[in-house]
């Protein structure tokens, strides 16, 4: 079934989101959802915590409704209000970390999962499963900035200048963050990338060590 | 161009961000540079792993929920009391004396607030909530383990609930392994597992939250 809202654009969708249409704010949440889960559990790194924040976000998008202005992309303005939700969010929590063991299975990160992709070989599945791990693991070790960056550059596809306009800075710094952020990529899938074999992850360990500080103190 | 400024260069390359000019120079440099050429490869390499990190894919329909809380706070009713007990799973507690209070005030919450009452299922997980459990649900033997063995020493603190029966966990596991059961569940410590029949779960649509110190076998 063809959505009424079909051939309307975000921004004219939010035009009458802001005359009270719940339709045309349930059609934008009904495009955005899916890419902004990816982006907030990509940022955050738990999926539990990404779909809280995408509620938050849309809950803040309804609110201000009223402060979106016509001439700008409303999917900058959504992302700015992801960004900064999802830093606060990081903010708050990067003294103390818990293992978030809230992955569905089949995407579990740092536990034992039982499960494998339906269709694939075990090893097929395993595989894309390590890459992905691998891929994860580096972005992880980003510095805050520099992941955001990447995130929307990469993953969102977002153009440099729109990244600044959303991270509030400039152009010349959001080219610096991707190129510092991309040499430490390099180098973090430097072995794999040079066909070695990876050692299994001690990211369990890592993890396990701030989680027993935790405990402890 | 020197080989140090076309490497700076070389991210916004890739992500076609440079001018016609600098991608001129850049591409003129690169004719004659080994080096920077291998770099650039080693660059494209990484940015195509990149894409190894799959999309999350929506557990639910997240608007559905935006918009009732929209509807219920245009109806003058605010969600505090679910948003308070959200918030305290996402700060981190830093001791165990923190948790403990928050746990205490969790359970006293939902005792003095006459609405949420407390619920304990089949296997021993308190909930509290609004709505009935849902009659124990046979689950083939093979897609419910649960741990045979874990020492009272080994374990930490964990949070853990439900909201509409998608499983919300954080847990400091002392150091230990953690694993986690097909239907979800997250067990840290050592041994085997050991397969059970049934289990209750929330009713659907019933929001549940719950703190309560993992119970022994």
């Amino acid at each position: 079934m063809k959505s009424q809202f079909e051939n309307v654009t975000d921004e004219e969708l939010m035009c009458l989101v802001q005359n009270g249409n719940m339709d045309a704010f349930s059609e934008l949440a009904r495009r955005y959802e899916g890419r902004l889960l990816s982006f907030l559990h990509r940022f955050v790194g738990n999926v539990t915590q990404a779909e809280d924040l995408l509620q938050a976000t849309l809950l803040r998008v309804y609110r201000a409704r009223a402060r979106f202005k016509g001439s700008g992309k409303f999917s900058m303005w959504l992302y700015t209000i992801a960004a900064n939700l999802a830093k606060d969010y990081l903010r708050k929590t990067r003294k103390y970390r818990f293992i978030a063991l809230d992955a569905p299975v089949g995407q579990s990160s740092n536990v034992i999962d039982f499960y494998e992709a339906k269709g694939e070989s075990a090893s097929e599945s395993a595989q894309k499963k390590e890459i992905s791990r691998l891929v994860r693991l580096a972005v992880e070790r980003l510095p805050h900035d520099q992941k955001l960056t990447i995130l929307l550059s990469h993953y969102e596809g977002m153009r440099y200048g729109e990244i600044a306009k959303v991270l509030g800075c400039s152009k010349g710094t959001v080219k610096s963050r991707v190129f510092r952020a991309k040499m430490k990529l390099k180098e973090f899938l430097a072995d794999y990338l040079a066909g070695k074999e990876v050692a299994p992850s001690n990211e369990l360990q890592q993890d396990d060590k701030t989680i027993a500080g935790i405990s402890g103190s | 161009m020197n080989c140090n400024k076309t490497i700076k260069q070389l991210p916004a390359y890739l992500d076609h961000e440079l001018s016609r000019q600098e991608v001129a120079e850049l591409e003129l440099h690169l004719e004659i540079c080994i080096f920077c050429s291998t770099e650039l490869g080693a660059l494209r390499a990484t940015s195509k792993m990149l894409d190894a990190w799959q999309d999350t894919s929506p557990r639910r329909r997240y608007v559905d929920s935006v918009l009732n809380q929209i509807r219920a706070e245009e109806r003058g009713v605010t969600g505090k009391a679910k948003i308070g007990m959200r918030l305290l799973h996402q700060r981190c507690v830093p001791t165990a004396i923190r948790a403990a209070a928050a746990i205490v005030f969790l359970i006293g919450f939902s005792v003095f607030s006459g609405h949420v009452p407390i619920k304990r299922t089949q296997d021993g997980v308190a909930l509290s909530g609004v709505g009935d459990l849902e009659p124990a649900k046979p689950i083939p033997p093979e897609k419910y383990l649960m741990p045979s063995y874990i020492r009272p020493s080994e374990i930490g603190l964990v949070l853990r609930g439900y909201d509409n029966r998608s499983p919300i966990v954080k847990t400091s596991s002392g150091g230990l392994p953690i694993r986690n059961s097909r239907d979800g569940r997250f067990f840290f410590g050592r041994g085997g597992f050991t397969e059970v029949n049934h289990v209750y779960f929330p009713r659907d649509g019933m929001s549940v939250e719950s703190v309560v110190p993992l119970e022994l076998p």
